[in-house]
């Protein structure tokens, strides 16, 4: 199909990266990067305000009492990006977690069972492939409304035949090895096969894949909830506050540049940061 | 041998309609199954049972699935998108709405293609060199960045702060893009940059990969002039690629173009779709879904064509 011959040239990004030009800006990246995941996840023990209380009046500018002043509703600004890291961290995760697992499991057991499970599985692989991954999130989201099930499911759907297809080869070249051989001849379970002496050999290829998941799933909650499919209030995440706030930039230009300032730095730090862990993995 | 090229040609578009037709089913499918009755959507606190139980026959909704699907397909052959929950044929919209993205599509397209060109082919020709990481550098964090944190970033500088560019890219009722094209600048950067820096880095490893093919080493080695190597023997070789990243490209902007279009709100397919969800508008979700998914199938059949074109082992 169309799309196949496109991702299979995918070794090329990684020798790319290994040429060592990424890897300079790294540390530059990575602190900034750190700090930010580390406010995400701490930060509703650390908020001075508790999460949705209006405290003042809308939009005000930074001052002695909020640090970056307020949002829409007279919120302080500070404590809602305290609290609306760990959604932007969380939900991604999750999304990652099941995206690697089934397209690992998919893909090692249509590579070691091949025949024409294999060939109907990578049709419909190749065909999810093709599909641009807000598109199925909006699909999704017409039935459901949007939610993080809504962000795992597309994750799942869109990602895993990236890694269905990695594991799916590693698999191949691994069953044909002789210690593999060795254990189909004294008579081991398929299970044990796939765990003792295949499983081990594709971790690192799909580690690899797995960053750049993360990278996508990033995106998608971001997407979604800026186009208004987000968490509900109170609850919140930063790109919920992009969306909320755009319109009061012009009194507290914070309540938008903060929340777009925390994406960014995640984003940029997550990417460069996975991609260099990928480098690693890959041959 | 050019029997053999008109079969495969054939083969491949043939591949191209099985995977859209294929693609039109799973849309059905997806939001046939998901929650959600349109009929109940449409009357909202009207539904009466017995109203209920009218508006279902009437939208066909008692059929058969497959008859369902099979009508909804015909319809769509014939250029009819059927009607939206306000009651309006939904072709009309998609028209409108389809020529305004693609307006915006072909100017983010150029940009991107320029930016992938440029930057990949300055990259590859120069590789190792200084010039080569800090263009390398530059296009890793173009494609980190979001494209909605690039808008807004744009938009604080352009029109809030040196007020060149509008902040907002809305049409009134009965204007086309090309009246007020300044409005198209700012979306069509924030959606060419990342998609262009994407890009480059396969451009510039096609650059790479080709430079120590052995047809170019020969032209080399022979003394032809090197902007010659460049035009003669090294970029028709990577042609195929190219075309492949570039049909990624425009999935990439397929998908960009939902998020940056409600950002500017500029009424294209992306915020028709945006907008059809938050009301549960079956009909234009459909459609619209189609037409995305399509311009992707379309660009993937497109590049693999222009792949077997230029290189004849893939014949």
């Amino acid at each position: 199909m169309t799309a196949t011959s496109y991702f299979r040239n995918d070794g090329r990004i990684h020798r790319y990266l290994r040429t060592g030009t990424g890897r300079v800006l790294i540390p530059l990246i990575a602190v900034p990067g750190i700090g930010v995941v580390a406010l995400a996840m701490f930060g509703p023990w650390l908020a001075p305000q508790a999460l949705g209380a209006t405290v003042a009046a809308p939009f005000l500018p930074p001052g002695d009492d909020y640090l970056f002043g307020t949002d829409r509703l007279g919120r302080d600004l500070w404590s809602q990006i305290l609290y609306g890291g760990r959604g932007m961290l969380l939900v991604p995760l999750a999304a990652t977690v099941a995206t690697v697992v089934v397209g690992a499991a998919a893909g090692v057991t249509i590579g070691y069972l091949r025949g024409r499970i294999e060939a109907v599985t990578l049709a419909v692989l190749d065909l999810l492939l093709v599909l641009p991954p807000v598109l199925v999130m909006l699909v999704l989201a017409t039935g459901w409304g949007g939610g993080a099930p809504v962000i795992v499911l597309t994750m799942v759907l869109t990602g895993a035949p990236f890694l269905a297809r990695l594991a799916r080869a590693s698999t191949l070249e691994v069953s044909q090895a002789p210690y593999v051989q060795v254990s189909v001849t004294q008579g081991d379970s398929t299970f044990t096969i796939l765990r003792r002496e295949i499983l081990p050999n594709i971790v690192g290829p799909v580690v690899a894949d797995s960053g750049m998941r993360f990278v996508g799933a990033l995106y998608l909650v971001a997407a979604l909830s800026l186009l208004g499919f987000g968490p509900e209030t109170p609850n919140t995440n930063w790109a919920v506050m992009i969306r909320e706030n755009a319109e009061g930039a012009g009194l507290n230009l914070w309540a938008l540049a903060l929340p777009t300032t925390m994406i960014a730095l995640l984003s940029i730090s997550a990417n460069l940061v996975l991609q260099s862990v990928a480098d690693r993995f890959v041959r | 041998m050019t029997g053999s090229l008109v079969r495969t040609l054939i083969r491949r578009t043939a591949a191209g309609i099985v995977v859209l037709w294929a693609v039109s089913l799973l849309l059905f499918l997806a939001i046939y199954v998901l929650p959600g009755d349109p009929a109940s959507r449409i009357l909202g606190n009207r539904a009466t049972p017995g109203a209920l139980a009218e508006m279902r026959e009437r939208l066909g909704l008692n059929r058969p699935i497959a008859e369902q699907y099979l009508a909804w397909l015909a319809g769509i052959l014939r250029g009819d998108a059927g009607t939206s929950t306000s009651g309006a044929p939904v072709w009309p919209l998609l028209k409108e709405r389809g020529a305004n993205s693609l307006t915006l599509a072909a100017a983010a397209s150029i940009l991107a293609v320029a930016i992938a060109l440029v930057v990949g082919v300055a990259g590859g020709l120069n590789a190792g060199g200084p010039a080569d990481s800090a263009l390398s550098v530059a296009s890793l964090i173009g494609v980190s960045l979001p494209d909605f944190v690039l808008a807004g970033v744009l938009i604080s500088v352009f029109a809030f702060v040196l007020e060149w560019l509008p902040p907002v890219s809305f049409l009134t009722a009965g204007t086309t893009p090309f009246d007020r094209p300044l409005i198209l600048v700012l979306p069509a950067v924030s959606l060419a940059a990342p998609a262009g820096a994407w890009a480059s880095r396969y451009v510039r490893a096609a650059i790479v990969d080709m430079r120590t093919a052995p047809n170019v080493e020969a032209a080399r080695l022979a003394g032809l002039r090197s902007s010659r190597v460049l035009t003669r023997h090294l970029l028709p070789g990577v042609v195929g690629p190219i075309a492949q990243v570039l049909a990624a490209v425009t999935a990439f902007l397929v998908g960009g173009a939902v998020v940056v279009e409600q950002v500017f709100a500029y009424p294209g397919i992306g915020s028709l779709l945006v907008s059809a969800v938050t009301v549960k508008d079956v009909a234009i979700v459909l459609a619209t879904g189609l037409v995305m998914a399509s311009t992707v199938i379309v660009a993937f059949t497109a590049a693999d064509i222009i792949g077997v074109l230029t290189n004849p082992r893939l014949r």
